[in-house]
């Protein structure tokens, strides 16, 4: 039994389309403003790194539009304030693990049950330093 | 009657018939046939809605920056964020008729 001819014809459309935007979104032909809403939907979604990509897929093709350099300055600002709040966090790690002696928190800090805490404390802070390592990294793929 | 009954019959038949193929054309090739026209639908609405993306998102980085909300930053706030931003600023100026 054959199938009708309307359904043939919806299924080849189907299958055209479907493979068809499948392989210009990827190439990066679709219309920049698509990536671009996708890269702030990202972007909203805490997401840089689907940011980045959609970005660089925005502006793999063509020029950048006025709409895709604000786009980018927002993801980039977005990073920088991300990096300023993992500097923030570091510095107070910093003046717990290194107070001015004769402070309260450097006497704490000399006794033995501490010492799980201020490990834990420096652990903390050389992730919070690899994570600005790769968000400078994002920044300056983002830049290029 | 008679008519009725075959044309029904033969309906119910081909409807079966194109949804047992499209059903097993999409377990063996895992595609979705309406998704695409879909994705082409979603593409257009996404390329419309841009512009209040930007505000929004825009309007986030204000928040995160200054802790409050963008209506209420300050003169010397603005500039601020201004400064950081120019493209950006100079944009939503535009957008927002400030």
């Amino acid at each position: 039994m054959l199938p009708s001819l309307s359904l043939l014809t919806g299924m080849v459309t189907g299958l055209a389309t479907k493979f068809g935007v499948a392989y210009l979104h990827k190439q990066g032909h679709l219309p920049q403003s698509v990536y671009v809403n996708k890269a702030l939907k990202a972007l909203e979604n805490d997401d840089l790194d689907e940011a980045l990509r959609n970005f660089k897929l925005a502006a793999a093709k063509k020029r950048l539009t006025n709409q895709t350099e604000i786009a980018q300055e927002i993801i980039g600002q977005a990073m920088m304030l991300r990096i300023s709040k993992l500097q923030d966090k570091i510095a107070e790690i910093e003046g717990i693990l290194h107070p001015p002696i004769f402070s309260l928190q450097y006497l704490r800090n000399l006794l033995p049950r501490e010492r799980l805490y201020l490990e834990s404390l420096r652990e903390e802070r050389d992730g919070f330093a690899q994570a600005i390592a790769v968000l400078e990294r994002m920044k300056a793929q983002l830049d290029e | 009657m008679g008519r009725i009954v075959k044309t029904t019959a033969a309906g119910g038949v081909g409807f079966l018939a194109g949804l047992l193929l499209e059903q097993g054309l999409e377990s063996l090739t895992g595609l979705d046939f309406v998704d695409g026209l879909f994705a082409v639908a979603g593409s257009v609405l996404a390329a419309l809605s841009v512009n209040r993306e930007l505000v929004r998102a825009a309007s986030r980085n204000i928040e995160q920056m200054f802790g409050k909300d963008p209506l209420e930053i300050s003169e010397s706030e603005w500039k601020q964020f201004k400064d950081a931003n120019p493209k950006t600023a100079e944009w939503l100026e535009k957008a927002l008729k400030v």
